[in-house]
């Protein structure tokens, strides 16, 4: 077994477990009874004089088990012993109690236990009736023990019980036949079938002894233990990753256990305690208690057995239950380990926003981590080192929006990730397989009220405020900032975000990519991890920055994020399109890896590591001490806080790893294995026809693209639609109605586009919207590009000149060199001469 | 004549070195895969996880009430108080001795699922442990103690001259070591007795057998009759091991009822018991033997002289009383005459 070294075993602190009492009565609600006093009727006839199998006569072995019995129990337990029969009297006289019930006294007790001999016959039920009376009179109630090893020689045992059980006398009575012939048993067991009780076979002294062991004290097992055998690694809290331990404790004694406790341990060999400790409280005889453990472990624990022990304790028991399981952990977040609609996939793009750029991951590439720039883009984002993805497939921005997909960010000088999804690949090998991208946070502006949430000095769950500084002017109530945004079915956002991926889709899955690819690639969308705890826990490291309210109003909000998103993937599916929602990716970083989770813990960018800079930056930036001070925009300082502000409540690379795990759940889960299936529904997205009456070689580039150019009027055409019907041509990119037609008798729409002139460079597309010949709706886009100006700047200009001008000084300089040198040789010459 | 070898021969012998060779090779392949399926059903190496796990939550959070935060890290077992509703400042913290790691909450104060009313919870840490002093405690007490410092206790019993039934005697580790998850506990055991009439005397002019003494039968009694002028004495060997002797002494109820008897006891050659027994007057005594290698019972008739007869003097249910090692060994040793 390995031990792991203490800095490598701090990393399994990640490892949860939610200790929970399952349906069980609670165990102190069972009677006690610890204090009931307890009746021994031994039969001393003369065939407990023979060998009980083991080597040892009968008499002996009862003797042994009886000390050890009066030794063992409570001090507190009232005792009797009847030996029958009489030594004294007739053969079917039972005598008198050795001793009767009273306080256990081992020191005269015992003697009585020594003194027995084994002679005479085996008047059971004549015992059976002194002993019931001994305990009706004595306590009036009580546990009667009856152990012999024979058939009764005097009345009918069975029919003396029947009697006695007439009386109702609360009495347990347990038999036991003591090595004891098949005719004897079923005289024991009637007896406990008439008084309610229970037989009990002991085959000899040992089993004698573990019988009356029950009787003197506690006896804890755990009866039962489930577990899965393996278990995923860091599941984000799911069913599959989560090892659910039952185990059941049960006293299988007859006396109650006091302030049992329940404990899983993991180190089996180590010194350490075990927990967590479950206090039960006390548990009567025969009581069972369930207790559930749920254990998540960490992704360093995979490729290993946990082995575990649930080990049960009562203070009064003289020895532990334990019972030991073992679980393997398994690691699936390889690429091959991706379902159908991922596996094999080498040309992934990820597209959206800052949560799929891989902000807050760090290990940022390009020249994306740079002031000026709030592209941060990281090489730890999602996905990208499980299917070994290229940096240049990483297209999302920190601050995309919408409308970025198909025009380009000007702040961040991006060009239109659409447009960059369209350049992917297409000079090599193919297009893109899968796009997989978040997108819709930015819109709605989850990032203001994370912001205000915890950089304000109020609260965000009552007043939302754009930027913390300005708090005091006001701010907007918090309901309606809500509504406006995610809350609004009928929000510009929810259209904006539905177009972003339609011009997606019509990249994707053109029909030329399509042809290209050989078949339709999906775009997977998938939901905002929650960055906070899913339960409104306190942020106890934070609570002065974020208060369990704004905890609340933070989930809530990006629940309800997640709802929109997937209620637009869900709209565009339904209208054919391959765009499917992840839901699993919401759960990553639950239960304990959010922002409020320590440092070392948390997948996020924990807010206790954040840059404290940060919750005084925005305040300075408004206040005073900036407009002294402006060099500070241009320091490292600012530059950090700026940094540490865009990474708040964002994954970090850890983070990420887990937003992977859980799409590549979703992948292998039903919900990625049906987006395969509908995959093979879906058709390329139709070819529009564009005369432009130029030549093709003029519209197209050497990569297939449709170049248009601004300014200028196009005729589209486009067919399949339904004869006569109204039609209406949209631009994409600077979403705006183009142009609107009729379709002719052939369902053919012949339309002339205009194409601004103000239009950027980039990845265009125009959409047209009409009725198909089934009566519903039929859109059709085609893509086009806007090519850059090519006009040299001035500064270049400048510069060309500016070197023209060198060069040709320095010709010139080293021409009147030459012709100086020339003339003075000419000279010297003709002075020779 | 030498035969000539068989054309066979060079032949058999290839065809064995390829059947050894391919045996050799199938064990070897077998052994192989074997090992590889071994490794691929059992999953590697095992791991240990010597880290506290930390608990959540043991019940749903009910705000109002108190979590069970026993096992939690520090952190954590304040994250629960703060989300059922404790204030920080409510919360206080104390170190406790205890097995293992340090800081996780082993006690708390109120208990867990107890109403919130503003009062003050004292969580107590883990802290390093050492074995307290648990000499002449109680064995619940010492398990209770021992038990909330996290520790594995066993017990093992000792007979001990003086000391209560389940008083604590010695501990492993000792007192002030650094203690482990295992202690061993030798508490003192219950004292045994066996009656004088299932011991083999070393010399008795006594009977054992049931006796009445006012009205009470006492069936493991010893009974004995002075002759005229001659006491009835019984000698047992006590070893030095024997803690008391216990007995009801009186005048058998069947007896001559006017005629006293005289009962002296001896320990060793030291007298402890010289009294008259009378009819009627059945009596208790138990009387300390410890260290003494042998009890003398003497039975005179009244006064000492010869003119008594028929009383019988009933030492009822006489029983011998000690740990269960030296009354076990008094009871099986029959080497006494």
């Amino acid at each position: 077994m390995i031990q792991l070294t203490r800095p490598l075993a701090c990393v399994f602190m990640a490892l949860i477990v939610l200790s929970q009492f399952l349906a069980s009565p609670p165990a102190s609600a069972a009677p006690s009874s610890a204090d009931a006093p307890i009746m021994l009727v031994v039969d001393s006839s003369g065939s407990m004089s023979e060998d009980d199998g083991t080597g040892t006569i009968k008499i002996d072995g009862a003797k042994v088990a009886l000390l050890d019995f009066l030794n063992n129990i409570s001090e507190n337990t009232p005792l009797g012993l009847l030996s029958y029969p009489s030594k004294s009297g007739g053969n079917c006289d039972p005598g008198l109690p050795a001793f009767d019930i009273t306080n256990r006294d081992p020191a005269t007790m015992s003697a009585f236990i020594r003194g027995l001999e084994p002679d005479g016959d085996t008047p059971t039920a004549e015992a059976l009736r002194t002993a019931f009376e001994e305990i009706k009179q004595s306590h009036g109630s009580g546990t009667l023990v009856l152990v012999s090893d024979g058939e009764s020689t005097c009345d009918p045992p069975c029919d003396v019980a029947n009697e006695l059980a007439d009386q109702g006398v609360d009495i347990d009575t347990i038999t036991v036949g003591f090595r004891i012939s098949d005719s004897g048993r079923e005289e024991l067991e009637c007896i406990a079938d008439a008084l309610n009780g229970r037989y009990v076979d002991a085959n000899d002294n040992g089993e004698l002894q573990g019988i009356l062991d029950d009787l003197s004290q506690p006896k804890l097992t755990i009866s039962q233990l489930s577990n899965p055998a393996r278990v995923v690694a860091e599941a984000g809290g799911e069913a599959d990753g989560r090892v659910k331990i039952e185990a059941t404790i049960k006293n299988e004694g007859k006396r109650e256990a006091t302030d049992v406790s329940m404990r899983l341990r993991f180190d089996l060999n180590g010194p350490g305690v075990a927990r967590p400790i479950v206090r039960i409280g006390n548990l009567a005889g025969g009581a069972s208690l369930k207790v559930a453990w749920q254990v998540w472990p960490p992704a360093t624990a995979i490729d290993h057995r946990v082995n575990f022990t649930v080990i049960g304790s009562a203070t009064n028991s003289p020895t532990d239950a334990q019972r030991t399981g073992t679980f393997r952990v398994i690691d699936l977040n390889s690429a091959a380990d991706a379902g159908s609609i991922l596996k094999g996939k080498k040309r992934i793009a990820i597209l959206g926003d800052s949560y799929s750029s891989g902000e807050g991951a760090e290990s940022y590439i390009r020249d994306s981590d740079r002031i000026g720039s709030a592209c941060h883009q990281s090489s730890d984002t999602y996905l990208r080192e499980v299917f070994a993805l290229p940096d240049s497939n990483v297209i999302a921005c920190s601050g995309a929006v919408a409308n970025d997909i198909s025009a380009a960010n000007q702040p961040n000088s991006k060009p239109a990730q659409a447009a960059e999804l369209a350049q992917l690949y297409e000079r090599k090998t193919g297009s893109v397989q899968a796009v997989v991208m978040t997108l819709g946070g930015n819109d709605f502006q989850f990032p203001t009220l994370a912001r205000s949430c915890i950089l304000a000095s109020h609260t965000c769950d009552d007043r939302v405020y754009d930027k913390p500084g300005l708090e005091l002017w006001g701010g907007t109530p918090f309901a309606e900032f809500k509504n406006r945004g995610v809350g609004n079915q009928g929000s510009a956002e929810r259209a904006a975000i539905k177009s972003a991926y339609e011009s997606i889709h019509a990249v994707l899955n053109s029909a030329q990519a399509v042809a290209r690819r050989g078949s339709i690639a999906p775009i997977i969308v998938l939901g905002y991890p929650l960055p906070i705890p899913l339960t409104g826990r306190s942020c106890l490291p934070m609570a002065d920055k974020l208060s369990r309210g704004e905890i609340l109003a933070v989930g809530g909000f990006a629940l309800e994020l997640n709802a929109v998103i997937e209620g637009i993937v869900a709209d565009l599916r339904s209208e054919g399109k391959a765009v499917f929602y992840v839901p699993n990716t919401e759960n990553a970083l639950l239960p304990d890896h959010t922002v409020c989770d320590p440092p070392d813990r948390a997948f996020a960018r924990s807010l206790v590591s954040a840059d404290p800079a940060v919750f005084e930056m925005f305040p300075r930036i408004t206040g005073a001490i900036a407009a002294k001070n402006p060099t500070y925009f241009w320091s490292k300082d600012f530059k950090n806080s700026m940094r540490s502000a865009s990474e708040l409540v964002h994954p970090n690379a850890k983070g990420y790893a887990a937003v992977s795990s859980a799409i590549l759940r979703w992948t292998r889960g039903p919900g990625g294995q049906a987006a395969n299936e509908f995959l093979k529904t879906v058709e390329a997205e139709p070819t529009a026809t564009l005369s432009t009456g130029l030549t093709s070689d003029g519209m197209v580039d050497e990569n297939g693209n449709l170049i248009l150019q601004g300014g200028s009027r196009y005729p589209l055409t486009v067919d399949g639609y339904a004869p006569q019907s109204d039609a209406s041509a949209f631009l994409r990119s600077q979403p705006q109605l183009a142009a609107h037609a009729v379709a002719d008798q052939g369902g053919r729409i012949k339309v002339e586009v205009p194409i601004p002139s103000e239009l950027e460079a980039g990845q265009h597309h125009i959409e047209v919207v009409g009725f198909g010949q089934n009566g519903k709706q039929l859109k059709k886009t085609v893509a086009f590009q806007i090519t850059a100006d090519r006009t040299p700047s001035v500064g270049l200009i400048l510069a060309a000149i500016a070197l023209v001008a060198t060069l040709l000084g320095l010709l010139l300089f080293g021409l009147s060199r030459g012709a100086r040198a020339q003339l003075r040789t000419s000279a010297l010459h003709e002075g020779a001469v | 004549m030498i035969d000539e070898p068989t054309p066979q021969a060079p032949g058999r012998r290839v065809a064995l070195a390829i059947l050894w060779l391919g045996a050799v090779a199938a064990i070897t392949g077998a052994v192989a895969i074997g090992w590889f399926m071994h490794a691929w059903l059992d999953g590697g190496d095992d791991i240990s996880i010597d880290r506290p796990v930390n608990v959540v939550q043991s019940e749903p959070i009910v705000s109002g009430y108190v979590p069970n935060v026993l096992g939690l890290s520090k952190q954590s077992a304040l994250q629960a108080m703060v989300d059922s509703g404790v204030k920080p400042s409510a919360i206080s913290t104390e170190i406790m001795p205890h097995i293992g790691d340090l800081g996780l909450v082993v006690d708390q104060s109120p208990g867990p699922g107890s109403k919130l009313k503003n009062s003050k919870v004292t969580l107590a840490l883990s802290g390093p442990a050492t074995m307290p002093d648990l000499t002449g405690d109680t064995l619940d007490s010492a398990r209770t103690r021992l038990t909330k410092m996290g520790a594995k206790i066993s017990t093992t019993y000792r007979f001990n001259q003086g000391a209560r039934e389940n008083q604590v005697l010695t501990t492993t580790p000792g007192v002030g070591q650094p203690l482990k998850s295992s202690v061993e506990l030798v508490v003192a055991e219950p004292s045994t007795s066996v009656f004088l009439a299932d011991v083999e005397p070393l010399t008795n002019d006594c009977n054992g057998e049931a006796a009445i003494l006012d009205g009470n039968e006492l069936e493991h009694s010893l009974v004995c009759t002075p002759d005229a002028g001659q006491p009835a004495t019984a000698i047992y060997r006590l070893n030095r091991k024997i803690e008391s002797f216990a007995a009801t002494v009186g005048l058998a109820d069947d007896g001559d009822d006017s005629a006293p008897v005289r009962l002296v006891i001896h320990r060793d050659r030291e007298l402890v018991a010289n009294f008259t027994v009378r009819f009627g007057q059945a009596r208790e005594i138990k009387i300390s033997v410890a260290s003494a290698l042998r009890l003398t019972l003497e039975v005179r008739g009244g006064g000492g002289s010869s003119d008594v007869l028929d009383s019988k003097a009933v030492l009822g249910n006489a029983r011998l009383i000690g740990g269960s090692s030296a009354i076990d060994a008094i009871s099986a040793d029959d080497t006494q005459p």
